[in-house]
């Protein structure tokens, strides 16, 4: 044991002092937009002499190490012109790329994304969108939305009618580690779920990972959604603002310094409040008081970043997003000479920030330190006075109800590149968690009485620590086989309560002779030491994050995958996965539990397991003057629980036998570009009574029962909907501007969002007696919803 | 072709916009007229038809043992009685004696507790064993059997006029009930009060913030999880409305109930929760009847005034 410390020192030493794996000269750099000066992420590096490749990593850097005397370096990025550079390499080489964006019209066209050839990537169940593509998909009142796109995609299924929660392999919405800027967000949805916070403006790049996970990765049991924020223009100021039917965004970039120091800075706002204020307060004074009433929901994004040298760059980004539901209103009764004031909001929201430094150490080590902070609160207020004017006393009753999370953390990520045929990755990752699971504050003041009375009811916030380190190698074994293998190891230390994960990845690819296609297999475990106290149905803004207890233990996983890859013509990616998931340790509310209990969480609970298995088909044209994807998923998901559905095993609610999603845009001309996607999904599964039994009470009155039979053992009806858009383009002298018409839920199918049993009277002729009947009723939200969308860039 | 079509669409651009705007708003506006809610019909689930059976029996007030027997029937359609099943053939044993059984048909349903009940006179101690089997040509035999258990009595029970606060910060009265948990068994107690003065009754709710107590029925039902074997202080809280209150007034009813009854009753109320909220996850009555449904269960009561 005593040798650990010698050897991590000489390693570091090793690896700083760029010595470790022999002489050869290394090639090492950033690769840019030339007409933004942002890093790209996943820019193409390939070698000719060697054949050899890499990629640029999240921050836009590379390192290559050619092993020969004379290089020929070919860099690409879809989108943009490819560079092509060759030279002697005798020593160790810094190369800073700015590829040419290929001129097109942007809103239609797609064009920034990777160019890492499908089959020839060891990562199995990943799927990068280009965010144009998102921002071309149609969807409910036209308001971007990442993570409805991401709804499209295979192996991911979407919850109720609507909303954006993601279910990922049979996997539940907290079991997703969605990351912005490397900063999990806790509760990614406003307005109950319906819209999620991220604004689409303001966004670089989204990858998603639903197995296979790399060991960088952790924390989670289904899916990894990292969503980067762009940097900001370095070269010249631009800008981009729209209005819809809900909310206006509007979002501006540029240099602070040029060449060096950016930012943006980018704000989205709905605005229905601000339209209805006059007629509220109106309706308030027709009443006789004064008084407001709104909702509204906000989300602000700001990022700097700043080159301080060639091998040394920082960046701060910032995220706040609010929901806000308000009711004021003030009574004056001037006979009693008193005013009544009531106060009411309810309101949720994240706070996330990072504070980042990039170094380059030397051209083959390459880190990046990360300081984060995430917040996640939900807060109530109510508030009644009463204010006698002329005895100059006031009497306040008054609830302050608050929960979330608040993360305070650090981590550090090394990429280490010896050689083209490795790729090093390590680090380790602290967080230090403070879980508020809901506390009420109640207060009565009297000042006539001289009374003061104050209670908190509920449970104090507990505080957790939560750490990983990993390492992680992805290398060629030759031409053909590539492996990523790593170790993930985690801690949980919470109320006197340790555990420990050791969490094996492996992922493998064998390149066909053809080199257009490739299979390839992984093998994943997962803990996951946080839960989600959710609502299945919808995204509630009282869904609690609790931390794994004594009683509650942390959720775990391993997934197996296995994939085929194959580019068609160089236009088209096909990829066809199998994938089994097993699930232990899954948290469920217990039989007649929910959401609105009052008990202590622990309590309303129950834990069981789960698996999922399914085949998955993607088809996707990246780009194009036609460009979209085909997704077809057939898959199964069950839960296991002790203390429900007699232990018996039972469909998950979200188990989808089938589900398809066809995503198309299309450049008609160059001003008018089409949209349409078509999704159909098999009935969610759902718990109806079986029978009915008459009986007693124990007081000994009659009663009907009904008799739930096999939990989630029927089907809603099928989903399936048409969403259309049309966007008319037109390029002014100084400016672009884009009206975007559609329709979410074309042609009004009925979708289910919920059903529930009814009871109607029927008049029974032949007795002439009233006669209960039970029917069925099905709960629809969406109509046809048309939108319109005026925004301008420039 | 494809050009053609191209070309007019560029310059018929600005009423195709128009047109799609005013081919989609007669869409909205007719695709929500009955949109939001609609009956549907599936098919009938399938259902197994077996014996329900339902008893409570109170050895202490009622030597008679009331069992209804009924079968289920479909979920949707009409309801009625026709569940009621009166020609099965139920067979009791108690405390080892075979108990003759009548079946009493009334046809006014309110009248109870004797309409459609098959009954039987028995006479039991704390220890013995109530079995009973139906069975019916058309459908398999159901069994269940109980336990009569001992009885706890309280020792007494103390009128608290100022017992708590609730949520609302409001003042609370109540009782401290103090009784001696019978050890190294499992005991459920089922505790309800009602307030007898001479002009009114009243039946009130308590509540106990005891750790494994829950409500029921305006009563409270709790196990000896954290007290077995010990003697107890039970604190119950009553509805601030009761504050000013007679305390010689209030009387308590006690009852030990065996194991099924407490499950059963716990499962009652997280049913009465989850029917029609689709927030929360359906709950399944506990039935301890095997071959059937239902629930037999045994209450033996013991009044306890308040001093």
């Amino acid at each position: 044991m005593r040798y650990i410390p010698t050897f991590l020192i000489a390693l570091i030493v090793g690896l700083l002092s760029n010595g470790a794996f022999g002489q050869r000269a290394t090639v090492s750099g950033y690769v840019y937009d030339n007409e933004t000066g942002e890093t790209l992420i996943g820019a193409t590096v390939r070698e000719h002499v060697t054949g050899s490749g890499v990629q640029s990593n999240t921050y836009g850097f590379y390192s290559i190490t050619p092993g020969k005397e004379k290089v020929d370096l070919e860099f690409s990025y879809v989108g943009y012109s490819p560079q092509r550079v060759s030279f002697p390499l005798e020593r160790d080489t810094s190369l800073h790329i700015y590829l040419e964006p290929v001129v097109q019209l942007k809103a239609v066209e797609i064009q920034a994304s990777r160019t890492e050839r499908i089959q020839e990537s060891v990562q199995v169940s990943a799927i990068n969108v280009p965010i144009r593509q998102i921002q071309s998909v149609p969807v409910i009142l036209g308001e971007q939305d990442v993570l409805k796109v991401l709804q499209l995609l295979p192996g991911v299924q979407s919850g109720s009618e609507g909303q954006s929660g993601l279910f990922v392999r049979g996997g539940s919405p907290d079991q997703n580690l969605i990351l912005l800027d490397g900063v999990p967000v806790y509760n990614a949805y406003h307005l109950f779920g319906f819209f999620s916070v991220f604004n689409t403006d303001a966004i670089r790049d989204v990858n998603l990972i639903k197995g296979g996970f790399p060991a960088r990765y952790g924390g989670r049991l289904s899916s990894v959604v990292d969503i980067s924020l762009k940097e900001g223009n370095n070269r010249e100021f631009s800008g981009a603002a729209s209005i819809g039917l809900l909310a206006a965004r509007a979002t501006l970039e540029g240099p602070i310094i040029k060449g060096r120091t950016s930012f943006i800075f980018s704000a989205r706002r709905t605005y229905v409040d601000l339209l209805t204020r006059p007629l509220i307060r109106q309706g308030f004074r027709q009443d006789g008081s004064r008084g407001d009433l709104g909702v509204y929901f906000y989300d602000l994004n700001a990022k700097v970043n700043h080159r301080i040298d060639e091998n040394n760059r920082v960046f701060l980004s910032v995220y706040s997003g609010d929901d806000n539901f308000f009711l004021r209103r003030e009574d004056r009764e001037p006979g009693f000479n008193e005013i009544h004031r009531f106060n009411s909001a309810i309101g949720w929201g994240n706070v996330t920030a990072a504070a980042r430094w990039n170094r380059q150490w030397n051209p083959r080590l390459f880190s990046n330190t990360t300081l984060t902070y995430s917040r996640y609160r939900l807060f109530t207020r109510i508030k009644y006075e009463n204010e006698h004017t002329v005895r100059d006393d006031f009497e306040e009753i008054s609830l302050r109800y608050d929960s979330g999370i608040r993360d305070i953390g650090g981590r550090i990520d090394f990429d280490y590149l010896p050689d083209p045929r490795h790729h090093i990755r390590f680090g380790l990752n602290f967080v230090q968690h403070r879980f508020n699971t809901g506390l009420f504050e109640l207060r009565d003041i009297a000042t006539a009485d001289d009374y003061f009375w104050t209670a908190t009811v509920g449970q104090e916030p507990l505080n957790a620590s939560e750490f990983f380190v990993y390492a992680e190698d992805e290398f060629d074994i030759d031409n053909r086989w590539k492996v990523n293998a790593g170790l993930h190891f985690s801690g949980f230390l919470v109320s006197g309560e340790q555990y420990f994960s050791l969490q094996p990845r492996l992922s493998g690819r064998y390149l066909f002779p053809d080199s257009n296609s490739s299979i390839k297999l992984a093998f994943s475990t997962m803990q996951q030491n946080v839960h989600l106290l959710a609502n299945e149905g919808i995204g509630l803004p009282t869904d609690l994050w609790v931390p794994a207890t004594d009683n509650i233990l942390p959720q775990k996983s391993w997934q197996v995958a296995a994939g085929y890859a194959k580019e068609i013509g160089r236009a088209y990616n096909l990829t066809l996965e199998a994938y089994y998931k097993d699930m232990s340790n899954v948290i469920s509310y217990g039989e007649g539990e929910g959401v609105f209990g009052i008990d202590n969480w622990e309590d309303r609970v129950t834990q069981g397991d789960g698996y999922s298995y399914g085949l998955e088909f993607f088809l996707h044209k990246r780009d194009g003057r036609f460009n979209g994807w085909l997704g077809y998923t057939l898959s199964w998901t069950y839960r296991q629980f002790e203390d429900l559905n007699f232990g018996r095993r039972f469909p998950f609610r979200y188990d989808r036998r089938h589900d398809i999603s066809l995503v198309g845009n299309y450049k008609l001309t160059d001003r008018i570009g089409l949209s349409a996607s078509w999704v159909y999904g098999t009935g969610n599964a759902i718990t109806i009574p079986e029978s009915r039994y008459l009986g007693t009470t124990d007081e000994g009155r009659r009663r009907f029962y009904q008799y739930f039979g096999d939990r989630n053992s029927y089907r809603m009806e099928s989903y399936h909907r048409l969403d259309m858009g049309v966007n008319f383009h037109r390029v002014h002298s100084n400016f672009e501007r884009t009206i975007s018409v559609g329709a979410y839920n074309a042609y009004a199918n009925q979708n289910p969002f919920f059903v529930h049993l009814d009871e109607r009277y029927v008049w029974d002729y032949s007795t002439n007696t009233n006669r209960h009947e039970t029917i069925l009723r099905q709960v629809n939200l969406f109509p046809l919803l048309p939108y319109v969308t005026y925004s301008i860039k420039f | 072709m494809f050009d053609t079509f191209q070309k007019y669409f560029q310059k018929a651009k600005g009423l195709a916009l128009a047109a799609l705007l005013l081919g989609l708003l007669p869409f909205f506006f007719t695709s929500c007229s009955d949109f939001f809610e609609k009956e549907i019909a599936i098919d009938p689930p399938d259902y197994l038809d077996q014996l329900v059976i339902h008893s409570f029996f109170d050895p202490v007030n009622d030597s008679i043992l009331n069992i209804l027997v009924t079968r289920p029937q479909e979920i949707f359609g009409v309801r009625d009685l026709s569940g009621l099943v009166d020609d099965a053939v139920v067979t009791v044993i108690a405390g080892g004696n075979v108990i003759e059984v009548n079946h009493r048909h009334l046809t006014n349903i309110n009248h109870r507790p004797l309409a459609n009940f098959y009954t039987g006179h028995i006479s039991v101690d704390p220890g013995d064993e109530i079995f009973i089997r139906v069975s019916h040509e058309d459908t398999q035999e159901a069994v269940v059997s109980q336990v009569v258990p001992q009885p706890v009595v309280p020792d007494s029970v103390i009128f608290i006029e100022r017992a708590g606060i609730d949520v609302d910060g409001e003042s609370r009265s109540g009782f401290d009930i103090y009784f001696s948990d019978p050890p190294e068994e499992e005991n459920f107690y089922y505790i309800s009060g009602v307030y007898r003065s001479q002009f009114s009754t009243f039946y009130f709710s308590l509540e106990s913030l005891e750790p494994g107590s829950e409500t029921y029925n305006r009563g409270v039902i709790i196990r000896d999880q954290t007290f077995d074997g010990e003697d107890v202080r039970l604190r119950l809280l009553i509805p601030n409305s009761f504050l000013n209150m007679q305390p010689q007034y209030f009387e308590l009813t006690f009852r030990t109930v065996t194991r099924d009854f407490y499950r059963h009753v716990q499962s009652v109320e997280r049913y009465e929760n989850s029917i029609d909220n689709p927030f929360v996850a359906p709950a399944q009555l506990y039935s301890n009847v095997e071959g059937g449904l239902g629930i037999f269960g045994i209450i033996w009561p013991v009044l306890a005034p308040v001093q």
